[in-house]
């Protein structure tokens, strides 16, 4: 049961923002900014589809996650990226074929909903 | 699992875990401790004693610790991909590290790796070849930035930064 008054949208909002945020400031972690959210409690309710329709009405975060994409460091994990013969590419890089995965999408907002979702979701696997 | 996880710390035997470590405390003692219990964990001990064994792939770093070699920056995957088709080295965490640790310790931690691999005299190689810094974005414009500060420059085909 999400808290009264707070809906899945409300969530969703501050987490199609968290690129954002995360860049924004320089002392708070991912993982902090993201169990201030409450996605970690209602990850269930704030699905692709919700995410999608809050990146919609914010188009200027999906750079955002580009870029977030592009700076991580790390061995493996999910990326997004721009793919100019396709639109928009989302993968896992797990360092062996078998490991990754590919998936392209020509729409930049279903892209993005599903880079942030497969983000969060490992995030939350993480705790 | 235990190989995963030796794998992963590879970056911290080929980039100095100690000196990753003391740079990190400076600028956020959290992610220096969480660094240090991963990195005590995977050597088996102690910082800079000797390691137990950590699998082939961690040992080949660990052995090159001090040589001249290649290093590998640009967006990820592209930058790990690259490296790992070379043999050459990365900056690279492990994710559930990465995720908890701030900005400030995340370039703390990549500034030490540029820093050791500019003592080394590495070979510099760019997965994401550019002709300007203004056409990188992101913490690869800040690596690119950082080397420029250090005197290297773009060679003329954007796939390297020389001196």
């Amino acid at each position: 049961m999400i808290q009264a008054g707070i809906t899945p949208e409300d969530i969703a909002d501050k987490v199609v923002r968290l690129s954002r945020t995360f860049r924004a400031g320089n002392e708070v972690s991912m993982y902090d900014l993201l169990a201030d959210t409450g996605y970690l409690e209602h990850h269930d309710r704030i699905g692709e589809d919700v995410i999608r329709k809050r990146l919609a009405l914010a188009p200027e975060l999906i750079s955002e996650w580009l870029i977030y994409s592009e700076d991580k460091r790390t061995r493996r994990g999910w990326y997004f990226r721009s793919s100019p013969s396709h639109g928009y590419e989302v993968g896992y890089f797990g360092g062996t074929d078998d490991q990754n995965i590919s998936m392209v999408c020509t729409d930049r907002f279903d892209a993005c909903a599903k880079f942030v979702k497969k983000e969060l979701e490992e995030m939350r696997g993480q705790v | 699992m235990a190989l995963a996880i030796a794998v992963g710390a590879a970056w911290m035997l080929s980039a100095g875990v100690p000196g990753i470590i003391a740079a990190t405390y400076a600028a956020a003692p959290k992610a220096a401790a969480i660094l240090e219990s991963v990195a005590s964990e995977y050597s088996g001990g102690p910082l800079g004693a000797s390691p137990v064994p950590l699998g082939a792939a961690a040992v080949r770093e660990g052995e090159g610790l001090a040589a001249r070699g290649k290093t590998v920056l640009g967006k990820f995957p592209d930058y790990v991909e690259l490296a790992d088709e070379l043999g050459a080295r990365r900056f690279n965490i492990p994710t559930e590290i990465w995720n908890k640790m701030t900005p400030t310790e995340q370039w703390a931690a990549n500034q030490k790796f540029l820093d050791q691999l500019i003592a080394r005299g590495d070979e510099i190689i760019l997965s994401n070849p550019v002709k300007s810094i203004s056409e990188a974005t992101g913490s690869y414009r800040r690596e690119l930035r950082y080397l420029m500060d250090e005197s290297f420059k773009l060679s003329g085909n954007g796939t390297r930064m020389t001196r």
